[in-house]
């Protein structure tokens, strides 16, 4: 009997109206969507691996540690094709130097600031959009629906269980919105394995087919809010009234509202974490000062490459003895002191990390009781593509970061060598023309410039860093990210299915139960 | 007439005691009131963080600038003053850059706060409620106004009444108008209320323009999804076929297509360099400026001679080449994104919000303004610093060349502050104007539409 009702209300919905438009419509937007979005994922693959060429390449050619500085790439997943999250909003790449934990991502497609207006519809947002609407257009009528038309009164007299009859609405309903959106991701899958350039990861399809799975227990739990509406409605159009309402709430107000509230809770935080930095930036400088000041240092003239903005330098070859041992020292404690101020920093940073994540898990927690929401942060968790992804990127930055920081100390990188790529001693030739501007600068007699030996020096120097040699870093540790194990992500997304499936264990339960009680009889 | 308004007062009767009315006038109040909650909250926070950065960034000014050549490298960092009206239209300003920081000579855009928005559509404003919800509301009250007459028998009744079709029309037409006007006027001014309890200071003459102007597009926006509904109405067969197409129709106008524009921005037309190109790009044209001349004697040296004149010029334009750049790209990314909006206006939805914004002056609109008062303050600081050394008179006048203006110490206290300037009532009206005339037309259309499908209609 059931497999009869089943098929009934399969069939039913299948050659519906609403059926056919809802699945025309998702299947083009899921077209148009992956389209585009696969698009620029090529596009953000492109720049990855520009990026990690040219990263490469500098490394390959760096004069002095001074210069160091890694620049490590996000390699982008091709599931954001699917579920966007935040990865495609977001830079790509972060630059590593002894100076600075990384703790923001630079870079990436979003050059124009004013952007963010815009954004773009994706699978989720087709499932969240169209499928919804579909899953509430087939449960909104199907209780107080068919009591209208008589057919509740007839099926129920006919020895139907109502039990039955509900699984088998339930059921029917259910297939139905299997087959509406195994269209749309059959149809995203087919585009993407037959669009070129556009690899597919290990794993792919099995995150692919879990995230299909999410959509289906999301949707499910819809229709059986449509059916407990149903049966407690007097006519479906009420219960339409009713369950839209619902929808309206749950994708859009009370996620906007729940988003606010959070996101002010956060920049309050934020203010005073801005606050510390500054505070420890300041103290940064005062101590870089003190630092070079503490060294007692014979004024002298110097040669060097200065770039304040990249905190690089080179220092000329052709410097007096007095200068050379100067920086010797100084590198020593400033650099150092740069170190433990970056540590300090990102201390700070992980400790306001730590209470936005305190915040979010609250979001979280209320974003979870609303199956959309849920759902949504299933998918990117699967997917990868969500804020705790991007947060795991920076924890394995922090971790290499370390390594970075003791293969310097091996390297004793902070010594001379740190800005002065060349040999202590100086060639005889050069020596006598050192000698000379030594002499004019104690003297003091005009301008330095005008002594000739000082254009000499100049233009020695230029031919001297020619001469340097990059800095052999083969035995540098490379940062290798590591994407979740299946297992961890497992661990990340199991309550919000979990939530779900109690969802809908509940509000089947709760529609039995009104359904027991329902009157079928017609209204005349 | 008196059959017109019989017609009216039926209409608005059955609506308002609807069940539906019921449902969604208790969702939209409710949603209403807590926007107005959790929005007083962000703006108090916003204002505490804007008079902070002002008074640190005054300060900053003073000390810095202890002598005159100081003054030209003193970077302001000044923040875009965060406004009440963007309860009523937020125009995405909080993923936006806060403001400039600024210097004498140039300006660089400060990013916008690091944690924006959890990558969300719309923020709680007035705006984003009438965008979604009550769009989805005035659908709901008419997307059975003429089927359901048909399927009860009652259209053929008042039909062969000898009620004109076109009466009939529009009264179902102002009956919704009104009916959707009630929720909205209570609900607006409720908000109102609730915002100026917390402190907000509301009840001002800009702020009631800016309401009013919001009040006249609302009522144009909604007015387009009453009369689609009414033509979805008599477009589908039977109640059930005009829900599945209202529904449709919403979910495309007012969820899909304000989406659609974005990837355009990929476009190799709207397309800009990273901030580190952007910079390195200035830097060379800059000293592209040098190479110019290089062959000419421009060696700095005493203050009459020529070379050193060359120099001060030759410095000049390279300053003004470096910063060409950055505004020729901050241009560029103002056009993109306005050739996009331009592109979303498919969109009644899209089109509602960039004319609230506009009429609200928030958003792209207050950047741009702010940004040519920041330019005018620029020139405001340069008469100033000019006026000052002036009155040095061992100082060679020679700007902006730091070697050769006067370093003495001067009232630091005279030196101007930025005041940001709310928008003239006109400007924003013009801004808005466009927009609303692109909703007007919509609904022209959809009215032209809805009254010739109408006329052909089968009551039977």
């Amino acid at each position: 009997m059931i497999r009869t009702l089943i098929r009934r209300e399969f069939l039913d919905n299948l050659l519906s109206f609403k059926f056919i438009a809802c699945v025309l419509v998702a299947i083009v937007l899921t077209a148009i969507s992956t389209v585009i979005l696969a698009d620029n994922y090529r596009d953000r693959l492109d720049d990855y691996s520009k990026g990690m060429a040219s990263a490469r390449e500098a490394l390959s050619k760096v004069p002095a540690y001074s210069f160091l500085a890694v620049n490590i790439y996000e390699k982008p997943s091709t599931l954001s094709i699917f579920a966007p999250g935040i990865e495609s909003k977001s830079g790509s790449f972060v630059t590593l130097t002894h100076r600075e934990i990384p703790s923001f991502l630079k870079g990436g497609l979003k050059k124009n600031e004013f952007a963010s207006i815009f954004s773009f519809f994706d699978l989720s947002s087709i499932v969240i959009g169209i499928f919804s609407i579909l899953a509430i257009l087939l449960a909104y009528g199907s209780i107080s629906g068919e009591k209208e038309s008589g057919v509740l009164s007839l099926a129920l007299s006919n020895a139907v269980p109502r039990a039955e009859f509900l699984v088998g609405k339930y059921l029917g309903g259910i297939i139905s919105l299997a087959v509406a959106v195994l269209c749309c991701f059959l149809g995203g899958s087919l585009i993407l394995l037959f669009s070129k350039s556009v690899a597919l990861e290990a794993g792919f399809f099995l995150s692919f087919l879990l995230i299909y799975l999410f959509s289906l227990l999301y949707l499910s739990s819809v229709l059986l809010l449509g059916i407990l509406v149903s049966s407690l409605t007097k006519s479906s159009f009420q219960s339409l009234i009713v369950i839209l309402a619902f929808y309206l709430a749950a994708v859009f107000l009370l996620p906007l509202a729940i988003n606010s509230a959070a996101d002010g809770a956060s920049t309050r935080k934020a203010r005073n974490y801005d606050r510390n930095i500054d505070a420890l930036l300041n103290e940064r400088s005062a101590s870089l000062e003190r630092a070079t000041l503490g060294i007692p240092v014979k004024r002298t003239w110097a040669f060097m490459k200065w770039d304040t903005q990249t905190d690089t330098v080179i220092l000329g070859r052709l410097n007096p003895p007095e200068t050379i041992a100067h920086y010797e020292s100084l590198f020593e404690r400033t650099e150092k002191l740069k170190e433990e101020y970056a540590l300090r920093i990102h201390t700070l940073r992980e400790e306001d990390v730590r209470v936005r994540e305190k915040i979010d898990r609250v979001r979280n927690a209320v974003l979870t009781l609303l199956p959309p929401s849920c759902f949504v942060r299933a998918a990117e968790l699967e997917a990868g593509t969500g804020r705790e992804a991007q947060h795991r990127f920076f924890q394995q930055v922090n971790a290499y970061w370390h390594q970075y920081v003791r293969y310097l100390d091996e390297k004793n990188a902070f010594s001379l060598s740190y800005a002065y790529p060349y040999p202590r001693e100086l060639p005889a030739s050069d020596k006598v023309l050192v000698d000379e501007i030594q002499r004019v600068f104690a003297e003091k007699k005009g301008p330095l410039w005008a002594s000739p030996a000082f254009g000499e020096i100049g233009k020695r120097n230029k031919k001297h860093e020619q001469e340097i040699r990059p800095l052999d870093l083969g035995d540098m540790p490379a940062f290798v990210y590591r994407r979740d194990e299946f297992a961890q992500r497992l661990r990340a997304w199991f309550v919000n299915v979990l939530v779900l499936a109690g969802d809908n264990l509940l509000l089947f339960a709760l529609a039995y139960f009104a359904f027991a009680r329902y009157d079928p009889r017609m209204e005349i | 007439m008196t059959m017109f308004r019989h017609l009216l007062t039926r209409q608005l009767a059955e609506d308002i005691t609807s069940f539906r009315f019921q449902v969604y006038a208790v969702l939209i109040l409710a949603s209403l009131v807590a926007f107005a909650i959790i929005f007083s909250g962000q703006h108090h926070g916003r204002l505490e963080d804007f008079s902070r950065s002002a008074i640190e960034n005054s300060q900053h000014l003073r000390s810095s600038a202890s002598s005159l050549v100081n003054l030209i490298w003193t970077k302001q960092t000044i923040l875009m003053e965060p406004q009440g009206v963007r309860f009523i239209s937020d125009g995405h300003e909080g993923q936006m850059p806060q403001g400039l920081a600024v210097t004498m000579l140039g300006t660089r855009m400060v990013p916008e706060p690091a944690d924006s928005g959890t990558a969300m559509l719309s923020s709680p404003d007035l705006t984003s409620v009438v965008q979604i919800v009550f769009s989805f509301f005035a659908l709901v009250l008419t997307f059975n106004a003429v089927s359901y007459e048909k399927e009860k028998g009652t259209l053929r009744l008042l039909l062969s009444n000898s009620v004109l079709r076109t009466k009939f029309l529009l009264a179902k037409y102002l009956g919704a108008v009104m009916t959707v006007g009630i929720p909205f006027v209570i609900g607006l001014i409720l908000c109102l209320v609730l915002i100026s309890l917390r402190d907000i200071p509301i009840f001002s003459g800009g702020v009631m323009t800016v309401v009013l102007l919001f009040v006249m597009i609302s009522l144009l926006y909604l007015s387009f999804f009453i009369l689609l509904g009414l033509f979805c109405s008599t477009a589908g067969r039977g109640s059930k076929g005009s829900l599945v197409l209202c529904l449709l129709c919403w979910v495309l106008v007012v969820v899909i297509l304000p989406k659609s524009a974005g990837p355009l921005l990929h476009l190799r037309t709207f397309s800009v360099p990273t901030g580190e190109t952007i910079a390195e790009e200035a830097r060379l044209a800059g000293r592209e400026v040098w190479n110019r001349h290089k062959g000419e004697s421009i060696i700095a040296g005493s203050p009459e001679a020529d070379s050193t004149k060359l120099n001060v010029k030759v410095m000049n334009e390279a300053t003004q080449a470096e910063e060409g750049v950055y505004d020729h790209y901050l241009d560029k990314k103002i056009r993109a994104v306005k050739t996009l909006m331009a592109a979303n206006c498919v969109s009644p939805a899209s089109l509602f919000e960039y004319a609230t914004s506009a009429a609200a002056g928030t958003g792209l609109a207050h950047f741009a303004r702010f940004r040519s008062q920041v330019v005018q303050y620029q020139n405001d600081l340069i008469r100033f610093f000019k006026a000052q050394d002036m009155q040095d008179k061992e100082s060679p006048h020679l700007y902006f060349h730091p070697d050769y203006v006067s370093k003495k110490s001067f009232d630091s206290s005279a030196i101007p502050e930025f005041r940001e300037r709310g928008p003239r009532l006109l400007e924003r009206a013009k801004d808005a104007a466009a927009y609303g005339a692109g909703l007007i037309l919509y609904n022209a259309i959809m009215f032209g539409i809805v009254f010739i499908r109408f006329q052909t209609y089968d009551v039977r």
